[in-house]
């Protein structure tokens, strides 16, 4: 098995840890707390990462576009991704939750049709319903998850 | 409104965000700009803009018991792999090969709910069939674009 491979089996095994111990920390923590423990961290490793890959000169930025569209990204991610994805845990729980999360590949295909003029693929329509519909079946369990 | 339905609403904001900065990102990458870097800025004014928010509300203590604090150390310890490993696996493998197995995470989720929130969360058969219809339409449309 490749490291690339093993790379991501990692990635999805920290993501999916982190949000049941984010859910965890919330029994006993707000998430306005939890939310910035978990980005400084993140910071912290991403800064290491591109240190060590590319070099110091790496965080030079580029542009002040490059500057204004990654802090409307930080701004979207973090106070209304993660925040509200964290609030949203501490309300619905994980279980009904995560699988929620599925849909955002299936509103940024809708961004890149609308405002890309990109045409999805018969698959990527196969794929959107499978979801859509794993959601639907997810949601209709949601008062019997949580104990 | 109850309090499950305002966490699913809450959820569906959250993945508007998330699909949209997305967008944005993959307009930087494409402009050639490196996926790590664009991380890092993004990471970096999120934290800005999460303390700023914190420093707006003062009723919204910080403080955390030992239970919850050893629970958002690993947490955060967990997103931080995750995001470096993601961003280490893609400069290795095609986003086709890596989207389907970042998009088992919910199974993932779900494997640990098992171990760490036993007593607060239940599996249901539901649930799980669902959780793999959505897994699977995240892998078919990842090995597709």
């Amino acid at each position: 098995m490749g490291l690339g491979i093993l790379l991501a089996i990692a990635a999805a095994l920290g993501w999916g840890a982190g949000d049941v111990f984010v859910r965890r920390a919330m029994l006993g923590a707000r998430p306005e707390t939890v939310t910035i423990v978990a980005a400084g961290m993140v910071l912290l490793a991403v800064a290491v990462f591109v240190a060590g890959s590319s070099g110091v000169g790496a965080f030079a930025a580029p542009s002040a576009a490059f500057v204004g569209l990654t802090a409307v990204m930080g701004l979207l991610t973090w106070l209304g991704g993660n925040l509200l994805y964290f609030h949203a845990m501490a309300r619905a729980g994980v279980v009904v939750v995560a699988p929620i999360l599925g849909l955002t590949p299936l509103f940024a295909i809708a961004l890149a049709v609308t405002l890309g003029g990109e045409r999805p693929s018969v698959t990527t329509l196969a794929g959107t319903l499978a979801i859509v519909t794993g959601v639907l079946i997810v949601l209709t369990d949601r008062k019997r998850v949580l104990r | 409104m109850s309090a499950v339905t305002s966490g699913i609403v809450l959820a569906l904001a959250a993945v508007l965000s998330f699909a949209t900065a997305l967008f944005i990102g993959k307009q930087l990458v494409d402009d050639g700009s490196p996926v790590a870097v664009i991380a890092f800025y993004e990471v970096a004014f999120g934290l800005t803009f999460l303390a700023a928010a914190r420093a707006r509300s003062p009723r919204a203590g910080l403080m955390l018991g030992r239970g919850a604090l050893g629970w958002t150390a690993a947490a955060g310890l967990c997103f931080a792999v995750a995001y470096t490993s993601f961003y280490a696996a893609m400069s290795r493998i095609d986003f086709s090969v890596g989207a389907p197995i970042i998009g088992a995470v919910p199974l993932v989720s779900y494997a640990f709910v098992l171990i760490v929130l036993r007593g607060t969360e239940r599996l249901t058969v539901r649930s799980v069939l669902g959780a793999t219809l959505v897994v699977g339409g995240v892998g078919l449309i990842g090995v597709t674009s």
